[in-house]
């Protein structure tokens, strides 16, 4: 095992007051953690995204975060107002957080409350649809989650304010280049290992936003799962958000489930850490669902940005529509892998995949592989995939007229991921996604104030 | 008859050319050993290079584990219990068709394609490989006149050993991949071209594949060398017996071409697919790659309609400055066949182009798989790729996938690929019906005008009998 791995086995320590049922999951998801190891390049769906920087560093539990730290880094742009619960460190955070004003029987609580006051809710979903068998992360945060978030919409219920779950992570700084021995003798010093977990019910034709928020500083690895379980008729928009800190491994895998006519919305925003997996399992299980799935992602530097999606569509009607964009400078890599199965019997399906990159430097790199795998005749799946530049004509144009290079190229990048904010129904969501797009262009804020 | 029972029926149509020819033959025990290989290269008469090649691959295979990642399930192979090298007995050497043994003369005609008359009418020298070694080769003279080896690939060893032994792995070396490697190590025949600088191949070269001797792996070693400016067009097609037991099949193809030359490479594989419930069958396991250098063009177009298992990706290394790689392919699988196929085009050089346009089409429980890849490298600046990938299900019961791998090293490179997926439509079948055009008819339209894009850039020749296996197969085809 390497250092990553042995220390988050050494990192086990379930809870005392948890149910049984838990601790036995938790035990068997740590022994499956051990079996499987971080995966590596050999795996297919890690080929293009290396863990070798990640593996090669012991973490720690996260220590107990300072408020203030927490609350200067919610200041930066990405902290929702309205009902939200915000984690630090993995632990929540009563002081940051607000929760009033939800109608009756909408729940919003951490999972660990959730587990002691409505355990009869929690306990048929949780671990349910993120299975720890195939997944080493998975089974990591199985085994090792303290807390996350817990999200009830009950039968019928619709609320328009984004309930959110913000994780902040308050890490130590990034160990200077040292020997393994120095390292080892600073224990305190060692990077924080975090893994929210998060459970979101949406029951019968209930209809709610819910938007998770990654942000923090340090060195240290977030390894978020969040399970989607979507009854029948329920409409749920996902937004999840992640603009960690530069020394920061972020692992989040969504893992959904969704009934006849139940429609999803997902939408990822990475544009934070060194290292970013994005994951999203989805599953149609019943006749007339639709996924709608999307992701943003920026990087530069020497940043690795990995989004992965897999639906699967189990029964007829179904719909899946899925854009995912990539803007990528220096010596970044962007990776897209999208599976769409249809399984047989799924008559009916339509399913499109776009997947676009734009790479803005000579040394960025971008991996795509969309994939299409179907088992039924009567159906309409297509997929897209382009990789480019800034088209030269569009920069030419807006030089010819006036407008300098470099706000030439922040326009047409702009421009380009706007697209994906504009497919977020919730208009709270749509302005903060805005912001901090703009925030990472040269010309970003004053083409947000001419908007 | 009703729509349901056309469709049982032309999805059930047992395979029209199985059948046996009964022919002497020259064989070794079977298994694999070095002293296996050492008997096929003394055999065959080789120079010490091409046996310390062979050796050299063997020893490599030994430690190489067979490739899982495929989309494709078939029983483990004993590679111990293949025949690694068959050749009919030949009692002289022959100096004219008439030569030839009559049961392999019959057996020609039986499939329909008398050499005789291919000479004659179509101008096609036509080297027959039957089952290992070449047993006629024809128009030999005329392409000599021009300075162009065109010849079994033992031929060329003995005859040519400087050229093989310059050219031979040169695009797909002997540890490439496991099938590429044991090809190597047992290679028995196939067909060696090099067209001198500047001379433009005044006819199609081509080649009839059969797969014959019972329990015979057939190991396929194709070396075909377009030197400065030259131009060739190769066409390749195959056919074979009925069988119960699965046959190996693992070729090796390397196409180079140099500064400014174009090959075409084209192929119709129809071979066994075993029977409606899977059993019987080829395992086609085939590396085909090119090189291509400077201002140089390597094209693939390819139909295949038959084996139970296809694993074959024709690439095309754009070495040089702007070289052009192309790949048309039509694929189909019907009852249980399972087809893995695609390409890679993998740009190095600046503004190289690349053209990839692949028809898949799945019937009865056939699986059907493009893979494929697309690289631009660092240099490739002003790369460009168009990618287009379409499938076609008839039938509840099959299966149609794509896996397409986009990488990109290079920002001014250009990619884009599309893919759909889809089953005939009920409209264009109404229309023609209500036309008067029989059903049968019109799905066989549908499915051609759909594959139209490939076989249009099939040589003469070779269209027609592409379209009348993708007729036999697929009319009457209404999802």
């Amino acid at each position: 095992m390497n250092a990553a791995e042995t220390s988050l086995v050494a990192a086990f320590a379930p809870p005392a007051r948890e149910p049984a049922w838990l601790g036995e999951a938790r035990r068997s998801a740590l022994a499956r953690f051990e079996a499987l190891g971080l995966p590596t390049a050999r795996h297919e769906d890690w080929r293009f995204t290396s863990l070798a920087a990640l593996g090669a560093l012991p973490f720690a539990r996260a220590p107990a975060g300072d408020p203030a730290v927490a609350s200067a880094l919610l200041a930066r742009g990405a902290a929702p107002e309205g009902p939200r619960l915000v984690f630090v460190n993995g632990r929540l955070a009563p002081e940051l957080s607000t929760r009033g004003g939800l109608p009756q029987g909408v729940i919003l609580s951490s999972l660990a409350e959730a587990l002691r006051e409505v355990p009869e809710k929690v306990r048929p979903h949780l671990g349910r649809l993120a299975r720890p068998e195939a997944h080493a992360f998975t089974a990591a945060n199985a085994a090792l989650f303290e807390d996350g978030g817990f999200v009830l919409l009950p039968r019928g219920a619709a609320i328009d304010a984004p309930l959110a779950l913000v994780f902040v992570t308050d890490a130590p700084p990034p160990a200077p280049l040292r020997g393994a021995e120095e390292i080892r003798g600073q224990a305190a010093a060692a990077p924080a290992a975090v893994h929210p977990r998060t459970l979101v019910v949406a029951e019968e034709g209930a209809r709610g936003i819910v938007e998770e928020v990654f942000v923090g500083r340090g060195a240290s690895l977030t390894n978020a799962v969040t399970e989607l379980v979507l009854a029948d008729g329920a409409k749920v928009e996902h937004v999840r958000l992640q603009v960690e800190g530069p020394d920061t491994f972020h692992v989040g895998a969504v893992h959904a489930e969704q009934g006849a006519e139940a429609t999803l919305g997902a939408h990822a925003f990475s544009l934070g850490a060194r290292l970013s997996r994005s994951e999203l399992w989805s599953r149609l299980a019943g006749e007339g669902g639709e996924v709608r799935a999307n992701g943003l992602y920026m990087a530069d530097g020497a940043r690795i940005s990995d989004h992965f999606t897999w639906v699967e569509h189990a029964v007829p009607r179904c719909t899946t529509a899925q854009t995912f964009k990539g803007i990528l400078d220096g010596t970044a890599r962007g990776v897209f892998s999208g599976r769409i199965r249809v399984l047989p019997g799924a008559q009916k399906t339509v399913a499109h995949q776009l997947s676009s990159s734009l790479l803005l430097s000579d040394d960025a790199i971008a991996d795509t592989k969309p994939q299409l795998e179907i088992f039924a005749d009567d159906v309409k799946c297509g997929h897209g995939g382009t990789v480019g530049q800034l088209d030269e004509a569009s920069l030419f144009y807006l030089r010819s007229r006036g407008v300098p290079e470099a706000d030439a190229k922040s326009l047409l990048i702009w421009a380009f991921a706007s697209e994906m904010v504009g497919l977020v129904g919730a208009p709270a969501l749509r302005a903060r996604a805005k912001n901090l797009i703009a925030a990472r262009l040269p010309a970003g804020a004053r083409i947000l104030e001419a908007a | 008859m009703s729509t349901a029972e056309q469709l049982k029926d032309l999805t059930e149509q047992k395979y029209r050319y199985g059948f046996v020819t009964e022919i002497e033959e020259d064989r070794i025990p079977k298994g694999l050993s070095e002293e296996i290989i050492r008997v096929i290269s003394e055999k065959k008469g080789e120079p010490s290079f091409m046996l310390e090649w062979r050796l050299k691959a063997y020893r490599h295979w030994l430690t190489m584990q067979e490739p899982t990642w495929a989309n494709v399930r078939y029983p483990k192979i004993d590679y111990q219990e293949v025949v690694y090298y068959s050749a009919p007995k030949q009692k002289r050497a022959l100096g004219s068709m008439e030569e030839v043994d009559p049961e392999l003369r019959k057996a020609f005609g039986k499939l329909g394609i008398p050499l005789e008359e291919q000479m004659r009418l179509a101008g096609v020298a036509v080297d027959a490989v039957f089952d290992s070694v070449s047993v006629a080769t024809t128009y030999k003279k005329k392409l000599a006149d021009l300075g162009i080896v065109f010849c079994s690939f033992s031929e060329a060893v003995r005859e040519h050993p400087a050229l093989v032994e310059k050219w031979l792995g040169s695009v797909v070396p002997y540890t490439d991949n496991f099938f590429a490697t044991l090809n190597s190590a047992v290679f028995s025949d196939g067909s060696f071209v090099y067209v001198p600088k500047g001379v433009r191949c005044p006819m199609e070269l081509s080649t009839y594949f059969r797969i014959n001797a019972k329990d015979t792996g057939q190991f396929e070693r194709t070396l075909i060398v377009a030197d400065e400016d030259a131009y060739v067009s190769y066409l390749e097609g195959c056919t074979a017996p009925q069988r119960d037991e699965n046959q190996l099949h693992a070729a090796v193809v390397e196409l180079v071409a140099l500064d400014g030359a174009q090959i075409k490479y084209s192929t119709v594989q129809n071979w066994y697919p075993g029977d409606a419930e899977g059993k019987g069958g080829i395992y086609n396991f085939v590396t085909k790659r090119g090189k291509a250098m400077a201002r140089s063009k390597l094209s693939w177009t390819q139909v295949e309609t038959g084996s139970a298992i296809t694993w074959k990706y024709p690439s095309c290394i754009l070495q040089g400055d702007d070289s052009v790689g192309e790949f048309y392919s039509v694929a189909l699988t019907n009852h249980r066949q399972q087809a893995d196929t695609g390409t890679k085009m993998i740009h190095i050089g600046k503004n190289t182009r690349s053209t990839i346009i692949s028809k898949g089409i799945s019937a009865g429980r056939g699986q059907n798989t493009y893979r494929g890849l697309v690289k631009m490298m660092k240099g490739a600046t002003g790369a460009r790729n168009y990618s287009q990938c379409d499938s076609l299900l008839i039938g509840d019961r099959c299966g149609a996938h794509t896996f397409p791998y986009i990488e990109v090293r290079n920002p001014t490179a250009k990619v884009e690929h599309e893919a759909t997926t889809s089953k005939i439509s009920e409209d264009q079948l109404f229309y023609c019906k209500q036309r008067g055009i029989p059903e049968e008819d019109a799905v066989s339209m549908i499915v051609n005008g759909f594959a139209k894009q490939v076989l249009k850039e099939l040589p003469m020749e070779f269209a027609v009998e592409a379209q009348k296996l993708l007729g036999m197969s697929l009319e009457g085809s209404v999802g």
